[in-house]
């Protein structure tokens, strides 16, 4: 046809469309704040002081707010009574220790500092039949092209009766300061003429571990579309490549609730209403309403649910190596600066660089300084280095955890 | 010799009663002429006889004639000259001859002249009697046209007039013209501007209506099958227009109120958004026709919600109308012909949803001659043929329409969307063919696919399908029947295949057929009726899933079928009382059963329905009647004539839906299914009251209405807070039903012609919806009456286009609405020592005012040039202010901080060209 070679070249003439969409910040301002309670309150089936958090909302641009004073009671339907005493911070924990015993129907009371009262349903603790069977690891791609691994979990419950899963974790790593002096520098005068001297350490500041609890996100599966009740290297946690958290090793425990369809359902919802969108499509928000309610004025609003659920967890250990054993280890948490500052400034005698630096906590000592002939030199009398990348309690806790295992 | 050069008038009829034509005819004539002109042949006789001739000269043609006689008798000489053309002769005994010209110069009166006597015993028809002179206040400078010439045996009724009408400076054809016969038969022009009327002999009164093109009268006497050419006057500065109601006083003039017609030929000035002329996006800038915002698919119609407009293609249901989250429709913009939408009262034929019918007919491929049209813009391209397949009988329309690539997403800034894909097309195709006068049939085959992938791991698809069959028979000048089957089905799909045990395939498909019996009966001037049944069977397929390989383990699931079959009767009689008041009377019964194989969940009465309140299930076997609903629809406007060209109108409408959609999104996306009303989950239902006044000024030129409306509605779906709506077998239990309630204003001045023409639309409207109940889960914002999602006050909508010269005109298009409702966070709020938003009451504030202006160049290709092909370019920037519109605003829990996001789909101004080209 000979339109169609025609319109080729009209085709090449035409400009390049430039269709942009556009998601940006903004700061919201609080419109018409409402000042509620907020109750978080999970009771499990471990034998130990339960928590119940109190609080009350807060405007955008504003600080967290506690709710103190108040009494909290926890009742179960064979009228055994719990109290929760504050313990400050709007943290309430049982004057006991007590375990949620299955099948039996638990109530939440708090009676605020104003004397407003509230009470929650009843909610039937879960038997607690389910167990993680294996944490474990698999080399993955996250949906954005990042390498790294996925935590996976496998549980099963042969009664099937669980169904309904939220996952809790615990991350500890190992830090090893990358640049270690056996020695510390200890100042014997600093004032001129200024002395150092380099003894044993006799604090451990090579190795040491961090503990992160896992914080807000909301990690859920359930199996009730599955055959059984088994959840299969389901994956509750991506580690890309390049964190630091498995430069070294790495341990997750794993913790496993069994919750109930409403709790579940409660966290959802939570869930959706804070992960991002795409720009196409938006859910409907809405007050999430829970299950905790004014005794006086049942239109009042309550934020937080009472949930009661049995709980398994296991832990895992890796290390960088075993994930990827043919990689080069990332770089370490800061990059690392060495130097040989002289004791005495030879520019100004009275002053010292180095008991100024080692004064301040941002160097620590990593050798002796010397000559070619392995001859000490005065000054400057030591290398050092970033305090970070010689002593790895500025990250971490010296203290080795007991579960650890290298 | 002697010539008559100027009659004054014609003369209408000449009575000479004493002789007969057979008579006093001895002169004989002898006559041998190669290639002269008739005058010429005239002068001859008249010189070589004794017969004078009277006529006026212009009558005459021109053609070169030869005759060869010898001595005949003057008549065979004159059927000679004459017998070909519309000129009549009558041989006077004094030897003048009379020429007419269409009229037959009697030699004695018409037996019914003085009363009934019969003398003869073939009956004569009734002379056609028409004089020119006579002045009456219809035919005042009304030009006069004569077909054929009158036979004296003649005993035919009706004529055939055809012709084709064009444009008398381009001399192009005109489409879609009306032709309005006095006694309303209607004609219209085809796209070669070729049209065909049947007329009774005699004297018609022929009016053409169309847009963009001046009305025109002619007083047409018919007395023999004929062809009339009709040139028609543009106004001198106009080229195209954007008329959107099509005959120029139908705004007033008809009885049902609430209803806009777009016909596509005329939206072409509109300034595009990525190149697309959209008649869905053009009826959005109608007062009363809303979306939530760009890039969300679903029309809001008078405050109703997006699954309660009945959008048809030829007669079948297209249940998701866009394509690439609604940046375009599904609505091939090339193949269509004209969308009516009636949003306040809808004809009683139409029902199942409660706001809208949005009636899209695919044009007529042409049947005469072979043609196309293509596009090329910077997404889509488009084609168009149309094929005839019997010359004059049948034809084929095909029109096919996709994208080029994935690269719009590729090109977008969110980095989600970056590494996401999309796609398109869609194809038409609708065979006409004309059986004979009575019989014709159309044939309307529809597919439209849409593929996107979000995240890597998923692809989602959807379809819509749809074939139409239409046949229509015309019994009689009087009844004439349509009968109408059409099968639609829509379908989504979303795949994931990810790297784990989870990989599966869900499906969702709605299918429903339906037959359509639909009569017309022209009783009379007065009484025009319209009745028939139709039934429609639904079958719903809600959800399946299944693993997509072994190592999957997704158990298959398969949400149980439902089915439904949805009948009516429907009655409608548009009665003219009198000249002023026009009444429509309709009425619709419509009758819904739930069928079988079901298993029917039942709760207990009054409490929320969840699995606690289960009472049991029932079981129902294949077909069986599970549960049944109906109701009488009213279908009841009229109009009233204020003076000449000013009337007010005032319309009821009550409607049912036995269809809902379930969607957990504030706007419309393409994974919402639909359902079926059922044991647990009753139809909707609607009522509504409309009034207006509609007022014609200049000829037309200026149409004005004013329109208010209140809705009442029951039974609207809504449901609880973060609710799972898919693959759900008890979605009953995540399902609110309440009510709502909608009303407004709406003003619209359109000018319909002139340099500059457009329209200008504002309207005041609000929509509220109520959701109570005694238990705190199933009440919303405290059983209040709350705004519903696309409540949007005001809304200010111009379209104007001005023609700078014959191949240049500027558009604009500019639009104003209040700012959608939207669910705010009020505060934050810790839990799991994470900083969480809490939100407000439902709807309790707005996102910011919309408003967005959009210009446009055409230029149209060269008409002097003798080119294959008509072009036409088309530059466009759409957003020229670059608003930053908010689509939406969410809030996003980020490493324990909150964060605010407002998003817009098009944040710059969007440039675009088209090339269009026909041939």
């Amino acid at each position: 046809m000979i339109y169609f070679k025609l319109y080729i070249k009209q085709v090449l003439a035409l400009s390049l469309l430039m269709l942009m969409s556009c998601v940006e910040e903004f700061l919201p301002e609080t419109i018409t704040f409402e000042d509620l309670l907020v109750v978080e309150a999970t009771l499990t089936d471990e034998l130990k002081y339960h928590e119940v958090k109190l609080s009350r909302t807060f405007r955008f641009e504003d600080e967290p707010v506690v709710e103190s004073d108040a009494e909290v009671r926890v009742m179960d339907d064979s009228q055994n009574v719990y109290v929760f005493n504050e313990t400050g911070q709007g943290h309430y924990v049982s004057t006991s220790k007590f375990s949620a015993q299955p099948d039996k129907n638990y109530t939440l009371h708090i009676s605020t500092k104003n004397n407003e009262t509230y009470s929650s349903s009843a909610v039937k603790s879960p038997s607690n039949t389910a167990q993680i069977t294996d944490v474990s690891y698999v080399n993955s791609v996250s949906s954005n092209g990042e390498e790294g691994i996925d935590i996976l979990v496998d549980s099963f419950d042969p009664f099937g009766n669980s169904k309904y899963y939220r996952y809790e974790f615990v991350e500890t790593q190992r830090i090893v300061a990358p640049f270690w002096g056996a020695l510390e520098i200890v100042i014997i005068s600093d004032t001129p003429p200024f002395k150092v001297d380099a003894i044993p350490r006799t604090e451990e500041k090579r190795t040491c571990y961090k503990t992160t609890i896992s914080n807000g996100e909301i990690v859920q599966t359930q199996t009730n579309s599955l055959s059984e009740d088994r959840v299969t290297k389901f994956p509750v946690k991506f580690i890309s490549k390049k964190d630091s958290i498995i430069r070294d090793r790495y341990s997750v425990l794993v913790k496993q609730h069994v919750q109930n369809l409403e709790a579940y359902t409660y966290y959802q919802k939570l869930n959706e209403f804070s992960i991002s969108e795409n720009v196409f499509s938006e859910n409907q928000p809405g007050f999430l309403e829970g299950n905790i309610f004014s005794n006086a004025n049942p239109d009042e609003k309550v934020l937080g649910f009472f949930e009661i659920n049995s709980v398994s967890s296991k832990r895992l250990f890796l290390s960088y190596e075993d994930a990827f054993p043919n990689e080069n280890r990332i770089p370490y948490f800061s990059s690392c600066s060495k130097s040989k500052p002289y004791l005495t400034d030879p520019d100004s005698p009275n002053r010292s660089p180095l008991i100024e630096l080692v004064k301040n906590g941002e160097v620590v000592y990593l050798q002796t300084n010397q000559d070619f002939f392995g001859n000490p030199i005065e000054n400057p009398p030591f290398e050092v280095v970033t305090r970070a990348c010689g002593d790895c309690t500025f990250y971490g806790s010296n203290i080795k955890p007991e579960f650890w295992i290298d | 010799m002697k010539k008559v050069k100027h009659l004054p008038f014609m003369f209408l009829l000449i009575v000479i009663s004493q002789k007969s034509l057979s008579q006093n005819k001895t002169e004989t004539v002898s006559l041998d002429v190669k290639n002269l002109k008739k005058i010429e042949i005239i002068e001859l006789i008249e010189q070589k006889t004794n017969y004078t001739f009277y006529f006026i000269e212009s009558w005459l043609d021109t053609k070169a004639t030869s005759i060869q006689v010898d001595h005949v008798s003057i008549d065979i000489v004159l059927d000679k000259i004459f017998g070909s053309t519309v000129i009549n002769y009558y041989v006077a005994d004094d030897k003048r001859i009379i020429l007419t010209q269409n009229n037959l110069v009697r030699d004695s009166l018409h037996p019914n002249f003085f009363g009934s006597k019969k003398t003869k015993s073939i009956e004569e028809k009734k002379p056609i009697i028409y004089n020119d002179n006579v002045s009456t206040s219809t035919s005042l400078r009304v030009e006069t046209v004569k077909i054929g010439k009158e036979r004296l045996n003649s005993q035919r009724e009706e004529y055939t007039l055809k012709g084709v009408v064009r444009d008398s400076k381009t001399n192009k054809p005109i489409p879609d013209l009306v032709i309005v016969a006095n006694n309303n038969i209607n004609a219209v022009t085809n796209d070669k501007g070729f049209y065909t009327i049947n007329l009774p002999a005699g004297v018609n009164l022929i009016e053409t209506k169309s847009l963009g093109i001046e009305g025109s009268k002619k007083r047409v006497v018919i007395y023999d099958n004929g062809n009339l050419n009709l040139f028609l006057n543009e106004s001198i500065e106009e080229l195209d227009e954007l008329v959107i109601e099509a005959e120029g006083d139908r705004n007033v003039k008809e009885a049902i109120i609430g209803v806009s017609q777009i016909k596509i030929q005329d939206i072409k000035n509109v300034p595009l958004i990525l190149g697309e002329r959209d008649i869905l996006k053009i009826a959005t800038t109608l007062p009363g026709i809303k979306t939530a915002g760009e890039g969300s698919s679903g029309y809001n119609v008078r405050g109703g919600k997006t699954d309660q407009n009945l959008i048809l293609l030829d007669d079948g249901v297209i249940y998701n109308p866009s394509h690439f989250f609604g940046i375009f429709s599904a609505i091939n913009p090339f193949t269509s012909g004209d969308a009516k939408i009636y949003k306040g009262n809808i004809p009683a034929e139409f029902g199942g949803r409660l706001s809208s019918v949005i009636d899209i007919k695919t044009k007529k491929g042409d049947n005469e001659k072979f043609g196309g049209e293509a596009s090329i813009g910077p997404v889509t391209s488009n084609l168009t043929l149309e094929i005839p397949i019997k010359k004059g009988e049948s034809s084929l329309l095909i029109g096919g329409r996709g994208t080029y690539s994935d690269w719009i997403l590729k090109s977008l800034d969110d980095e989600k969307l970056k590494k996401s894909k999309a796609s398109f097309y869609d194809v038409v195709a609708k065979y006409s063919h004309k059986i004979n006068e009575n019989n014709s049939l159309k044939v309307t085959g529809y597919y439209s696919k849409d593929k996107f992938s979000i995240t890597s791991d998923s692809l989602y698809s959807y379809s819509n399908r749809l074939t139409s069959l239409a046949w229509n028979h015309r019994f009689n000048k009087k009844n004439s029947l349509d009968f109408i089957l059409a099968n639609s089905e829509y379908k989504f799909n979303i795949e994931f295949d990810g790297n784990l045990d989870r990989n599966f395939d869900l499906g969702y498909k709605v299918n429903e057929t339906e037959l359509k019996l639909k009569m017309k009966y022209l009783h009379s001037d007065q009484h025009k009726f319209n009745y028939g049944i139709s039934s429609k069977f639904y079958n719903v397929n809600p959800g399946s899933i299944r693993p997509l390989d072994n190592n999957s383990i997704i158990e298959p699931l398969l949400v149980a079928k439902e089915k439904g079959l949805e009948s009516a009767v429907f009655v409608s009689d548009d009665f003219e009382v009198n000249d002023k008041l026009l009444i429509s009377l309709g009425l619709r019964y419509s009758f819904y059963a739930s069928l079988g194989k079901s298993s029917q969940r039942i709760y207990t009465d009054g409490l929320p329905r969840n699995q606690g309140t289960l009472t049991k299930i029932e079981e129902f076997g294949n077909n069986e009647v599970i549960e049944t609903y109906g109701g009488l629809e009213a279908r009841v406007s009229a109009r009233y004539f204020l003076g000449e060209d000013f009337s007010i109108k005032a319309g009821y409408n009550n409607t049912f839906q036995y269809i809902h959609t379930l969607s957990n999104n504030t706007t419309v996306s393409p994974t919402d299914t639909w359902k079926l009303s059922d044991i647990n989950i009753k139809p909707q239902e609607a009522q509504q009251f409309s009034l207006g006044i509609f007022k014609n000024i200049n000829a037309n030129i200026y149409e004005l209405s004013l329109e208010g409306y209140y809705k009442k509605t029951n039974n609207i779906l809504d449901y609880k807070v973060g609710a799972n709506l898919l693959l759900n077998e008890t979605i009953e239990t995540e399902v609110l039903q309440g009510e709502g309630k909608a009303y407004g204003i709406e003003f619209l001045i359109k000018k319909n012609k002139g340099k500059l023409n457009g329209w200008l639309g504002y309207s005041y409207s609000r929509s509220f919806n109520k959701l109570d109940s005694e238990f705190a889960e199933e009440r919303i914002n405290n059983g209040e009456f709350f705004p519903s999602n696309f409540d949007k006050p005001h809304d200010i909508s111009l379209v104007a286009n001005y023609k700078l010269t014959q191949r240049f005109s500027l558009s604009t298009n500019f639009t104003y609405q209040t700012g959608r409702p939207v669910t705010y966070p009020i505060g934050n709020y810790i839990v799991n020592g994470t900083r969480r938003v809490f939100y407000s009451d439902r709807n309790k504030f707005r996102i910011p005012d919309y408003y967005r202006l959009d210009l446009g160049l055409n230029i149209e290709g060269n008409h002097k040039i003798k080119k294959f092909a008509h072009s036409f370019w088309n530059i466009s920037v759409y957003n020229v202010l670059g608003r930053n519109n908010p689509y939406s605003v969410f809030f996003v829990t980020e490493n324990g901080q909150i964060k605010a996001y407002q998003s817009s789909i098009f944040a710059i101004p969007v440039p675009t060209i088209t090339y269009n080209f026909k041939f």
